[in-house]
């Protein structure tokens, strides 16, 4: 296929499309100006820091560092009773919020005043 | 999008480099899908590149001169949205200015300039997938900042501005590959080398394109071949 043939097999009215042109707008260059001067005022860390490839990075750490947390507390709290996640351990009826506290066998609780034996 | 990586890219940046043969410009190294050899730049090309390697910022207003028009149709066609359409050629303007020291030359300014303009564009596109903006706006045809001119030897009895209307909207219907290359080939009149330099795509891909078109457009508009 040569250009030649390519433009034998090109109907006539296709040259229709050429007719049809778009000038820009007269203040163009004055708007291009004035966004180079707004750039060149912005601080670069905010430029650095609105790259896509920031956002994504940090979009990345931030599931990571949530899947690292849940695995973590999985794993420590399998299988010897401890709560899984951080609500259950809130949640648990021990008084302790979680904190897990040991309490002396045979110890009344904190707030009963009572005296022990 | 902003940050050198977006510019490089836009930039189209990262072409296999070759040693240039004397008197053209590098790029039609063996590992480019173009063979043909581009004559250098007319000196007043040369001299503007040299201006945006320096980034003069007057530079860009002889940039504007020389492809303004063919950046504001090329956009025009692609966006099919006036506004956008004029936002995304200031924004190539910017990307031209913040890229000139990194070009290289290889295809042309003019290739450059359309190269990042399409680019541009291409990215507004994909973010309208998610904003369910389409591409039925209004035609360039129904457009204020239009100009219609007029195709010489035309049979006078027919209506080309309603026929470059029609003719437009099929073209808006095609496939975005095969609207872009109609759009560079058949209303910026680029030759299938510029095309290829500005969509990024080899030369057979870019032949392959135009035919599978105009295939597509002969079948919707066939009572014009009758």
């Amino acid at each position: 296929m040569n250009h030649e043939h390519d433009e034998q097999d090109t109907p006539r009215w296709l040259r229709l499309a050429s007719a049809l042109k778009v000038d820009p707008a007269p203040e163009t260059l004055a708007r291009v100006r004035a966004r180079l001067a707004a750039r060149g005022s912005a601080p670069a860390w905010l430029a650095w820091l609105g790259r896509p490839a920031t956002v994504a990075a940090t979009g990345a750490l931030l599931v990571a560092s949530a899947w690292t947390g849940a695995t973590l507390l999985g794993s420590r709290g399998a299988g010897n009773g401890e709560p899984l996640t951080f609500a259950e351990a809130l949640l648990g009826d021990d008084g302790s919020l979680g904190l897990g506290t040991p309490r002396a066998e045979g110890a009344a609780d904190a707030d009963s005043h009572a005296v022990a034996p | 999008m902003r940050g050198p990586e977006a510019v490089k890219r836009l930039a189209g940046d990262g072409f296999p480099r070759a040693a240039p043969a004397p008197g053209t410009f590098a790029g039609a190294g063996s590992s480019s899908p173009f063979r043909e050899e581009r004559p250098l730049a007319d000196p007043g090309e040369r001299d503007l590149i040299a201006a945006l390697r320096r980034k003069d910022v007057a530079a860009l207003a002889e940039v504007l001169a020389r492809f303004g028009g063919a950046m504001a149709t090329l956009a025009r066609g692609m966006l099919r949205e006036p506004a956008e359409a004029q936002d995304v050629v200031e924004e190539a303007l910017v990307r031209v200015h913040e890229a000139g020291p990194g070009f290289r030359g290889e295809r042309g300014l003019k290739t450059w300039v359309l190269r990042i303009t399409a680019n541009l564009c291409r990215d507004r596109l994909r973010r309208r997938r998610f904003t369910a903006a389409s591409l039925d706006g209004p035609g360039p045809v129904d457009d204020p900042g239009l100009r219609f001119d007029p195709v010489a030897g035309w049979d006078e009895r027919l209506d080309q501005r309603a026929m470059a209307a029609r003719l437009d909207a099929a073209v808006a219907r095609l496939p975005a590959e095969q609207r872009d290359a109609v759009l560079l080939r058949h209303r910026l009149e680029l030759s299938y080398e510029e095309i290829g330099g500005t969509l990024g795509v080899p030369l057979g891909t870019v032949k392959s394109r135009l035919a599978r078109a105009l295939v597509a457009l002969r079948a919707e508009l066939k009572e014009w071949d009758a």
